[in-house]
This record gives structure tokens, sequence and C-alpha cells, in this order.
């Protein structure tokens, strides 16, 4: 009894043995399998269409695998990297005014520039950007890949095209003739909205400096005519899908959006065009940043300097109808809805963040809700 | 022999206190876990305040609630209540809808068997097997002054313009929900009512009562605890609701889950939102307090 009760006890033990030994091979062999051996995953946090080139960052590359999330937009962005500790991902790639955001909670890590030999090749006008929206103490902590800017799609059979490219449009509840009257939509966000409106008001002065800061006065007046053109007003709406939607049934004549939105509801629906407002276009662009907290950070700058290749900068572009802020990867673009006029970007206003962010979302919430 | 008995009930009473530990052990840890513990931490944020580097510094403040009710008219002039407000009045017409229109559907449900009972539930049930989202774009293109509502409207000669009630805004958002949270209420009133027993309603017949009074003093006492669950069942979900309003409210208005998520992603104001949430759970909390006072666990379902 004793030797039989010994004998099995050896055996367990041996099996407990084999069997560590064989979940040791096997963990092994998995984590081989999933991180393709040796090299670096870098994980990114960011907007879809990333993802499409994967495999010519991969390529080019060779040691690197890419892992990448999609996040429903910047707020959501800062949020999840905020509240993960910026362990979670090696890179988060939000809108350029989010950036300071990133900065201000320590969760972004200074741009190792001779890594991001491509740095040189963006358009000045973003270069400045970088170093000055995204710099603090002597460091730049962002870097600009791509952009657009907002204004106002139009439905042309209605609206014709040579009609006076203005902000006006939005807030008028006739223009050139044609009736708008619950024709028009704003984008659904405070921060966008309330821009257009300043913008259609003349406040041009509130756009200069490192934020967007309106004074009382501005902020009630921008307020008093969000109310009463509401009435007129389809709605507040923001994705591309609802937008197209709404120009096949016929139900909008103009739509202040994104830029890549209305090329998307271009690509479905005729007799759409996209503004140019004699006004200043709102331009924004996505700062990518390495977290404070990545591990691989070597790796993450060098997958972002990808990003600003001429030929994967110019595949990304095509991919997500979004242009490029390299120029080099611009110039090899041959999509008519990609390119832009030569001095568009010297007109444009950048996205900062706003001075009185809560104010100003406490006001659109009243304005949705009068 | 006595201290036998004694040593005897006491391992048995132990055995018993064992077996309802490990019986009850996991529901607990389970209720605590995932309840009780993320309730305790909302309150706790619902009191703290949001530094600069937008991290959690806990305290005891009480200005998120004065920042929910005290806006800058006064009391009570706030987006939030605005908003709470205006959740519970869509959530209250969406409720009295779901039973105006699940109520006879339930009824007819009992009164028939076998085949024709099975193709009517099925009949009632299979738009709901489709995916919301998808369900919401149908009801998009329903919607508009050139929806198809309105468009087929029109073309009729009884309408001239299209119909204010089929453009995008509050009854679009009731119309929807009440489409979204039928089943919870026809199945609610289903059970409630296949229970009644129907000579009651045949005897009342007999004594010479009308349909509607029998409908009156006999089906709907019979069947009030499903009543009340089922309105629980769809009251509570159209309060937090979020998506339908995104689509069909056409950012005319705010429900209160809008108004508190926008706060959370825009601003990280994490305590704003929590100390908001407390108050969308108040009306749930009353909303199940009713239902535990009124009605059997069988009752329900």
């Amino acid at each position: 009894m004793t030797k039989s009760l010994g004998t099995h006890m050896v055996d367990r033990r041996q099996f407990i043995k084999t069997a560590g030994a064989a979940g040791v091979a096997g963990m092994a062999g998995v984590s081989g399998c999933m991180g393709g051996g040796s090299g670096t995953t870098v994980s990114i946090l960011t907007w879809t269409g990333y993802d499409d080139v994967n495999d010519q960052v991969e390529e080019t590359l060779g040691d690197v695998t890419l892992d990448v999330s999609i996040a429903d937009g910047s707020a959501n962005m800062f949020s999840t990297v905020n509240a993960g500790g910026g362990e979670e991902y090696d890179i988060v790639i939000p809108n350029n005014e989010y950036v300071p955001r990133f900065i201000e909670a320590d969760l972004a890590a200074p741009v190792d520039m001779d890594v991001v030999s491509n740095f040189d090749t963006l358009y000045p006008t973003f270069q400045s950007a970088a170093e000055g929206q995204f710099a603090d103490g002597g460091d730049v902590y962002g870097l600009p890949v791509q952009f657009g800017w907002y204004a106002y799609g139009y439905d042309t059979s209605v609206l014709p095209e040579d009609h006076e490219h203005s902000y006006d449009v939005l807030f008028s509840e006739e223009y050139e003739g044609v009736d708008l009257t619950g024709g028009i939509t704003l984008y659904d966000g405070y921060y966008k909205s309330i821009m257009a409106a300043g913008l259609a008001l003349g406040y041009t002065d509130a756009f200069e400096g490192d934020t967007v800061s309106f004074t009382d006065e501005q902020l009630t007046s921008i307020e008093e005519t969000l109310i009463d053109f509401k009435p007129n007003l389809l709605g507040f709406v923001h994705d591309e899908e609802t937008l197209t939607q709404d120009y096949q049934n016929g139900n909008v004549v103009v739509s202040y959006a994104n830029r890549s939105t209305h090329v998307g509801i271009m690509n479905d629906v005729e007799n759409v065009a996209f503004s140019q407002p004699a006004e200043e276009e709102l331009t924004w662009f996505e700062g990518a940043v390495v977290t404070a907290g990545s591990s691989n950070k070597e790796a993450a700058f060098r997958v972002l300097n990808e990003y600003l290749d001429p030929e994967i900068g110019a595949a990304l572009s095509e991919t997500r109808n979004i242009m490029n802020t390299s120029q080099a990867a611009m110039d090899t673009i041959e999509t008519p809805s990609l390119q832009i006029e030569p001095g568009v970007l010297e007109g444009m206003i950048p996205f900062k963040p706003a001075e009185q962010d809560a104010a100003w979302i406490e006001m659109f919430e009243r304005v949705k809700n009068a | 022999m006595k201290t036998i008995d004694r040593l005897g009930d006491a391992f048995e009473k132990q055995g018993q206190r064992a077996k309802l530990t490990l019986m009850a052990g996991p529901g607990v840890g389970w209720l605590l876990t995932l309840i009780l513990l993320p309730t305790a931490f909302l309150v706790a944020v619902s009191f703290a305040e949001i530094n600069s580097s937008y991290d959690v510094v806990w305290s005891v403040s009480v200005s998120n609630y004065q920042e929910l009710f005290i806006g800058q008219d006064g009391w009570f002039q706030t987006p939030f209540v605005d908003s709470f407000l205006l959740s519970l009045r869509i959530s209250a017409a969406t409720t009295l809808a779901t039973v105006v229109l699940a109520y006879p559907v339930a009824y007819l449900l009992t009164r028939l068997s076998g085949r024709r009972f099975k193709l009517l539930l099925f009949a009632v049930l299979v738009p709901f097997f489709t995916i919301f989202i998808v369900r919401i774009y149908s009801w998009l293109s329903l919607f508009g002054s050139q929806g198809l509502i309105n468009s087929a409207l029109v073309a009729t000669p009884f309408v001239a313009e299209p119909l204010g009630i089929f453009e995008y805004g509050v009854a679009a958002v009731v119309i929807s929900l009440t489409h979204a949270f039928f089943p919870y209420m026809l199945l609610t009133l289903y059970s409630s009512l296949e229970g009644i027993d129907y000579g009651v309603i045949e005897a009342s017949r007999d004594l010479g009562a009308s349909r509607l009074e029998i409908a009156k003093d006999v089906v709907v006492p019979l069947s009030v605890q499903g009543l009340i669950t089922g309105c629980v069942f769809v009251f509570v979900p159209a309060l937090g609701t979020f998506i339908t309003p995104q689509f069909l409210a056409r950012g005319q208005f705010t429900m209160i889950a809008e108004v508190l998520t926008a706060r959370i992603t825009e601003l990280y104001a994490l305590n704003y939102g929590a100390a908001g949430s407390l108050f969308l759970i108040v009306p749930t909390l009353i909303a199940f307090a009713i239902v535990m006072r009124t009605t059997s666990l069988e009752a329900m379902g």
C-alpha cells in the first residue's frame, strides 16, 4: 500500500514536471508565433486607415510589428491613454489641438529628431506648427502627420458652384436666391461649430495666440447667433454616413464638416462639392505622440518616420482621403481630390486648444437644448 | 449522550454554514466586485477634483453637484437639468407608447395557440433579430422632410407638405425607442397575461360586462404586476439611451447620457460625469423599488 502510494506520488511529480515543461515550451511557441520571433511590437492608438499601410511599414523596417487600435476621436484617445497611465500604447495620434493636453499630462515623450529624418520634408507651415504648438521647454513632443480643413460642402444642383463662397452661407435663410431653410447642418461638436460661428461673425482676433480665446461678449454673441439660427438648421451632424444619406435623400443643401468627410460623400453622391470660403479655413493636423511610458520609443519614432516617407505617406493619404503634411509625400500623389492649390496653406488657421473649454461645451449644450 | 448530541448539532450547523458559504460566496463576490465596488468608486469620484494634469485628486468637494444644478442664471438653469427632464419625458412617452402597442398584441398571443401563435410571435419579433445600428439607419431613411414617410405622404392628395411629426427630433426618437423596446414590454405582458384564468373573463361576460369593462376591471388589474415590470424594463434603458438620439435628434437636443459622455470624453470631467451618473441611478432605483414592492419574481417572468 505504501509502496503503491509512493509510486503514485513519484508518477504525479513526474507528470507535473512533464506538463510544466510542455507548458513552457508551448507558451514559448505561442509567443514566438504571435511576436514573429525576435523584434519589437509597436502599439498604436489612432484613426481608421492607418492599419492599411501596416504591411508597407513592417516590410520597410523589418524588425517591427505594428498593433493598431482604432479610437473614436481625439478626446477618446486622451481618456484611454490617461486612464492607462500611458504605458499601454507606444504611439497615439490625436488631432493637433489635443497634443498640448498630452504634454500637460506628462504623457508625451520628446521627439528624437535623429530618428525622424523625414521631419525636414514637412511643409514649412507644419514644421513651424510642431515647433510652436507641440513644443515645451525647448523640446518638441509631437509630429504632424496628416492634415485637412473644415469648410462647407453643398449640393450643386440647388446652390450653384459659382456662388460667393463664404461662411455666411451657414447662417443664412436665403443665399443668392436659394432657400436654405431646414437644409443646413453644422458640425456636431462644440469646438468646431463655435469656431465656425466665430469666424462667420468676423472674430478672427480670437484665433491669434496659442489658444482660441473669445471675449465674454463674443461668446454671448456666438451663442445668440447659434440659438437664433437653430430653427433653420436640419441639425448638428458630423459623420460621413449620415451626411451621405442626407445628400442622397435631398434633406441637406449645405453641410459644415471636415474636407475628408466631404471627399467621401463626393465618392458616393453626385452634385456635391466642397467650398473654398473667402475667409480663412480652420485647419487640423494629426499630431503623432510617442507616449512617455513607452518602452519602445526608438522603434516608435522609426514608425512615425515611415508615415512621413514619400511612398508610405502617399499610400496613407490615398487610403484615408486625407492630405499628408510631408511635401515629398504629397508630390507623389496623383488623386485629384487630394491635390491642394499652391499657397492654400498660408491662409489657414490651425486648430488650437480652446481657452474656455468648459464654458464652450456648456454653451453648446444650451444651444442644443434651446 | 447529551454532549455527543450537542457536538453533532454543532458539526451539522457548521456544515450547513460551510455549504451556504460555498454556494453564496461566488455570487456575493461577484456582486461586490462588479456592482458595489464600482458604485462606491463612482461615489468617491463624484466628490473628487481633476487637476491641470488630468489626474483625479481625491477630496470631498460638492462643487461637481453644484455644477449640475446651479447655472449662470440660477438654480436648475443648467444643461444637465434640461437634458435630465427631457430624458425623463422621452422615456415616459416611450414607455406609454410600448404599453399601448404591446397590450393588445400580448393579449392576442395568449388567445392563440400552435402554428398561429408561433407565426405571430415570429412576425412581431423578427425585426429585432437585426443589428440595432442597421435599424437606426433604416429609421434615418424613413424620417426627415424628404424621408420615405413624408415623401409617401406628400405624394398622396391628402398631405400638401411634409409633416413635422416625421421630421428628425423628439417624435423620431420616441418612435424609434418604442420600436427598440417593444419586445421587452410585449414578452413581460405576455408572461403576465398568460397566467390569467380566462374563466374569470368568461364569467364577467356572462354577467353582462362590456369588453371595455372586462379590460378595465379584470384584465388590467390581473396583469398589473407584469405591466409594472414591463414599464421598468422599458423606462430604465430608455432613460440612458445614447445612440438613438445621436442619429435621430440631429443634435437638436441632448439626452442625459449624451451630456455626460461629452463632458467625460471632451473635458475629461470624470467627476462631473460621476456626479451626474448618480442622479441617473436615482429614478432607476425608484423604479426597481416600485417593482420589488408590487411584484413577485414569478410575475416578472
